[in-house]
């Protein structure tokens, strides 16, 4: 933030700016926040922005005003409910099983959009003092009509101590549900289960990669130590060219 | 006095605003900011370091790497030939002296290159200053030998000498710059992983100088010790911390296995001390 004023040295301009910009950040990283009044906890996303700087908590029904500046929700209204409410509502208390189990401090939020029914879920861990932070961010849409299930989990870490250092990787994915049974718990319950089953591939594949890259790649590019498993003697390598120059420049 | 001030604190909060980006990014956020700032182009473009280059030098024969300390306006120096390309009559180039360390130098880095990393490029510029000299010492070496994962590792060893009679201080900023990349083909999507950046860290000697190759073997001793560190901690930041963050963020396993294991634990510790009272 600091660095951007320092850049712009146009404090008007900034403030106008900033707000827009830091929604969207926001929006984008998942943050999630309390609703007051309620003991609730909702994701501020693209999903659930009712209008400029207004939200959406599905599970308590209400909306709010949230400033992006300090961070601060207030003017809880109620809402409306959408007529995939049982669906939604049960959906969430499967992907909130699903969360407990497998994110030490994730939340997720299942929203109506567009017919559709989309699953946020982000776990973040912020250590600023120890120079990292790491982010997982995925949204899963579920729609009841085609029973198709869309999703797209994303994994960024960042470690800057005496260097600027990031993973960066994403996967898509795409499936039918099969055989889907007609009752609204089982429905989401099979939908959560193939949440998790593909969390945990992508897990994984992570996995996997870091070990090909760690084994394969990084090996392939610098030894340890020559051939000869002792440091260099530079006395020999630097006497082979340097000796002949002065020799030559002598005569 | 007023101005250099505020430049250099744009300076700063430009190079701090570079080193929080995405490194995946560096010539794009470079491009961006240079926008903004263009009159911090010189001071900035010296400062953050950019992927090597390779360029060829056709009349040796010979690969080059190509950054700020080898340019002259829109043209680099050739380490071999010691000429300029596109050509400049009158473009800056060491003094004698400094030249014949200079051809020493990097026969002796090209001979370090291929001890340690079996190919790749190496370079080696030096600089006349006002008391001593200069250096940089840059490698590049790319591994994308195979479909599944691919990597280039990029050194660039900065090197300030100050001689005081039969010794010199030597102090030594370095920079390595790790790029790796691994990809899985699921059905018809392939999904990448990568995981790069950089890390930079100092060293500072004073050594003897005793002889006309003293400082070859000095400066050669210094990178090779700061490369060894910076392996290490290359391969513990990139492939060990990282790895436990991601693993930090999701649990394989389920999480109520691990609690309910130590809320038994507890209670039988509870039951156990209050059997002992």
């Amino acid at each position: 933030m600091l660095n951007i004023r320092g850049i712009v040295n146009d404090d008007d301009a900034l403030q106008e700016q900033i707000e827009s910009v830091l929604a969207e950040s926001n929006m984008q990283q998942f943050l999630v926040v309390s609703v007051p009044e309620k003991e609730s906890k909702v994701l501020l996303t693209p999903y659930n922005q009712v209008s400029e700087g207004r939200y959406l908590d599905p599970n308590t029904r209400t909306e709010f005003a949230f400033d992006h500046l300090r961070r601060v929700a207030s003017d809880v209204q109620d809402s409306e409910s959408s007529e995939q409410e049982e669906l939604r509502a049960s959906l969430q208390k499967e992907l909130d099983t699903y969360v407990e189990a497998h994110y030490p401090e994730g939340a997720a939020t299942v929203f109506l959009h567009e017919g559709s029914l989309v699953s946020c879920i982000v776990s973040n861990k912020f250590s600023p003092n120890n120079y990292w932070n790491g982010s997982w961010r995925a949204v899963w849409s579920f729609n009841p009509e085609t029973k198709q299930l869309n999703g797209s989990t994303k994994v960024k870490v960042h470690y800057f101590e005496d260097g600027n250092v990031q993973l960066d990787t994403q996967s898509d994915f795409a499936a039918d549900v099969p055989d889907l049974p007609s009752d609204t718990v089982s429905v989401s319950q099979k939908v959560a289960k193939l949440i998790g089953k593909y969390e945990a591939e992508f897990q994984q594949g992570i996995n996997d990669g870091y070990r090909q890259l760690a084994d394969k790649t990084f090996k392939g590019l610098r030894r340890t130590l020559p051939v000869t498993r002792n440091k260099i003697d530079w006395e020999k390598i630097a006497n082979y060219k340097l000796g002949g120059e002065l020799v030559n420049a002598e005569q | 006095m007023a101005d250099y001030d505020e430049n250099e604190q744009q300076m700063d909060c430009a190079l701090d605003l570079m080193r929080r980006l995405p490194p995946q990014n560096v010539e794009e956020n470079l491009v961006t900011l240079l926008e903004v700032m263009p009159e911090l182009t010189e001071d900035l473009l010296s400062a953050v370091d950019q992927p090597l280059k390779v360029r060829q030098d056709a009349t040796e024969g010979k690969e080059y790497l190509v950054c700020d300390y080898n340019r002259d306006g829109d043209s680099y120096r050739s380490p071999w030939s010691n000429e300029y390309d596109p050509p400049l009559p009158d473009g800056s180039v060491p003094s004698d002296r400094l030249r014949k360390l200079e051809i020493a130098a990097n026969e002796a880095f090209d001979t370090y290159k291929e001890l340690y990393y079996e190919g790749g490029v190496s370079s080696v510029y030096l600089w006349d200053m006002d008391d001593s000299f200069a250096g940089v010492v840059l490698i590049k070496k790319v591994n994308d030998g195979t479909v599944r994962s691919k990597g280039s590792w990029d050194s660039i060893h900065v090197i300030e000498v100050v001689e005081k009679g039969r010794q010199a201080r030597y102090k030594l900023t370095s920079t390595v710059m790790l790029y790796t990349v691994a990809s899985a083909a699921k059905g018809d999507r392939l999904n990448e992983i990568n995981l790069s950046g950089s890390l930079t860290r100092q060293d500072d000697r004073e050594l003897p100088v005793e002889d006309a190759n003293a400082h070859i073997v000095n400066i050669g001793r210094m990178v090779e010790d700061m490369e060894f560190k910076m392996r290490n901690s290359l391969q513990e930041v990139y492939f060990s911390k990282t790895h436990d963050i991601v693993n930090s963020l999701r649990s394989a396993t389920d999480l109520n296995e691990a609690r309910n294991r130590e809320r038994l634990q507890r209670d039988l510790f509870g039951q156990l001390k209050s059997r002992n009272e």
